[in-house]
């Protein structure tokens, strides 16, 4: 006896819809998967038959031969157990072979006592499946683990079932009385504000008002920022309060990043991202885990950092060849990974947020300890981010450290600092200012503005541009230092709310390119 | 009794123990090069292979463990001669038949193994 069940594969974000055809047939007994499959699903032979033993089933002695269409790609991952599973129930005739359709989907990894455990990459599976079926999505009956059930319904086509055992699905499926589909509330949907996970809330940083205002800056234009400072002026601490100030991620944005947790195994228990992740690799790092790569392509921390951030603490310490990899992400937003498997491509849309010393030595500039380092020692170490990397970032900032008296400023009568939730909202109305300029545009926001469009959407008035060719002079900008003036100005002009840039705008942007005149 | 003779016994109580459950008996010992089969019966259009283990103490394992992969191979080879091509249209099994003696002569108990390998 023939059955078809239907499944997907994954590769990279890329899925595939894939039929699992299962021959019984006379003869010498066996039992074997052909179709390409990887070792993980070779050995998923052993997991389904005890699974079906275990579920009470019987387990032919006959010869099995089980294929995965189209059989010239490469199968991946624990997901077939259940397909192969049902399509040996189908055609043994232990489940009626017109129960399962052309519009059922199975993924699922069996237990050997028959239960179904969760897989990766649910998301982009379901996703794929039903961007294939386009209008015919509503009709599609997706079979899932039931710890999935949530990520897969998140994608809000199809109807999602969770299935708990091998057991209950072919009863379920036998009776034709299959339980109510996955559903999320949009409670669940909602973003998650709370300050937790090593992030910190900005109201607990003491003093570094101005960079919290370039911070600030960097969240509402989307900024690559570079903190530059002593050890201990809590460069750490800034960067962590920063995920903290960004706006909620819209629906597509957080279907996206719980895609990617999803086909690195990141989800942590969780069923979707509600948050903006922030990233940060050690500097120990390879260029692969950055990147991403593997034989089975995985997402890379720069891609897991995707509409989030990504903290490179130390950049200077990272290995050349470790950084030169940013480059193209940084600009294209997306990263290309090819193996001998094949290519495939990971969205990489994160916001990058360096820290280093200001010298070798570390206190370069410091008020109170004096540099050992030599000039040139001190050039030579910022050379090695390349000039290209740099190019990349907008904002540098100085952190110097607390005093004493900014530690203890409920004494002092100052103002309390303000909450990462009242910044929040200001960087809100930015971005939303931005998004509705550039809606006919391949950009989001200022950071994306290329030399094409910053003659359009950064005109000067006649005083703003008066103050901008001095300050080119006086700061010997090069071109692209006076591109990074103007974006930064655009934006500090649409935190304010205003539709021209001013020269105060501009004079406040100059002072978050401390690097050009170091360097 | 030699080891010999332990085995021969072994595969007389075998097929005995198979007949009675309604099997006709085919052949014994079928030797090819590369592969052997203990016994070869039928019942209802269904062929059965047979591998007979005879132990006198069980202080060396069970009879089923000692079917390594390299006898699992030579008793599927010679099923596939034995079947000369024949296999796809017949319902075919491979069983174990495990003889365990005490005293020597006297056959303390026979268990029948069914689809081994599968």
């Amino acid at each position: 006896m023939l059955a078809k069940v239907r499944t997907v594969s994954l590769y990279g974000l890329e899925s595939r819809i894939v039929t699992v055809e299962t021959d019984i047939s006379n003869g010498i007994p066996c039992f074997d998967i052909v179709g390409l499959p990887e070792a993980a699903v070779r050995e998923s032979r052993e997991r389904v038959k005890a699974a079906l033993k275990n579920s009470g089933f019987a387990f032919p002695a006959k010869r099995i031969v089980v294929n995965l269409a189209p059989a010239d790609l490469k199968k991946n991952g624990t997901g077939f157990d259940l397909p192969v599973a049902v399509s040996l129930l189908a055609a043994t005739g232990q489940l009626s072979a017109d129960r399962v359709g052309e519009n059922d989907f199975f993924i699922g990894e069996l237990s050997l006592d028959g239960s179904v455990t969760a897989v990766n990459g649910v998301l982009p599976m379901v996703g794929g499946v039903c961007e294939s079926y386009g209008e015919d999505a509503a009709g599609l009956r997706l079979f899932l683990p039931k710890d999935n059930g949530k990520e897969a319904a998140f994608d809000g086509r199809g109807r999602v079932y969770g299935v708990s055992s091998l057991r209950e699905l072919a009863e379920a499926l036998a009776a034709d009385a299959l339980p109510e589909p996955v559903r999320v509330g949009e409670e669940e949907l909602a973003f998650d504000t709370a300050v937790s996970d090593g992030l910190v809330d900005m109201k607990e940083i003491k003093g570094q008002s101005q960079i919290k205002r370039g911070l600030e800056i960097a969240a509402a234009g989307g900024h690559n920022v570079l903190l530059i400072g002593v050890p201990g002026s809590g460069k750490t601490l800034l960067a962590r309060s920063f995920p903290t100030i960004l706006p909620p991620l819209t629906r597509s944005e957080a279907l996206e990043v719980t895609a990617l947790h999803s086909l690195a195994g990141e989800l942590g228990g969780e069923s979707l991202v509600r948050r903006r992740p922030f990233r940060s690799p050690h500097h120990t790092a390879s260029p692969v885990s950055l990147t991403g790569g593997g034989v089975v392509p995985k997402p890379g921390e720069i891609s897991l950092a995707g509409h989030g951030v990504l903290f490179l603490d130390e950049i200077v310490e990272f290995p050349k060849n470790v950084l030169q990899v940013l480059r193209q992400p940084l600009e294209d937003k997306v990263i290309h990974i090819a193996r001998a498997s094949g290519s495939c491509s990971f969205p990489a849309d994160f916001q990058l947020i360096a820290a280093c010393n200001p010298c070798p030595c570390g206190f370069y500039g410091d008020p109170e300890r004096e540099c050992t380092c030599t000039q040139q020692q001190v050039r030579r170490y910022f050379n090695k981010l390349g000039g290209p990397l740099l190019d990349r970032i907008d904002l540098h900032m100085n952190v110097s450290r607390v005093s004493y008296g900014e530690l203890h400023d409920e004494e002092t009568g100052a103002p309390p600092a303000e909450s990462s939730e009242t910044i929040r909202r200001r960087v809100a109305a930015a971005r939303e200012i931005q998004r509705r300029r550039y809606r006919e545009l391949p950009i989001d926001c200022n950071a994306g503005l290329d030399r094409r469009f910053i003659a359009s959407f950064c005109g000067l008035n006649r005083e703003a541009s008066a103050v901008m060719e001095r300050v080119f002079q006086r700061l010997d900008l090069s071109a692209r230092g006076h591109d990074r003036v103007l974006k930064v100005a655009r934006t500090i002009a649409d935190l304010a709310g205003e539709k021209d840039i001013r020269s105060e705008h501009i004079l406040e942007a100059v002072r978050y390119r401390s690097l050009d005149r170091i360097v | 009794m030699n080891r010999k003779e332990t085995g021969y016994f072994g595969e007389k109580v075998a097929a005995k123990a198979l007949t009675d459950r309604g099997y006709t008996l085919l052949r014994r010992n079928f030797t090819i090069r590369g592969g052997e089969i203990d016994l070869i019966l039928e019942r209802e259009g269904e062929i059965v292979f047979v591998e007979v283990k005879t132990r006198r103490n069980e202080a060396f394992g069970t009879a089923l463990e000692s079917i390594t992969p390299a006898k699992r191979r030579r008793m599927i080879r010679a099923a596939e001669v034995f079947l000369g091509g024949g296999a796809a249209d017949r319902d075919v099994r491979f069983f174990a038949v495990a003889v365990y003696l005490k005293d020597g002569d006297t056959v303390a108990r026979t268990e029948i193994y069914e689809d081994i390998f599968s």
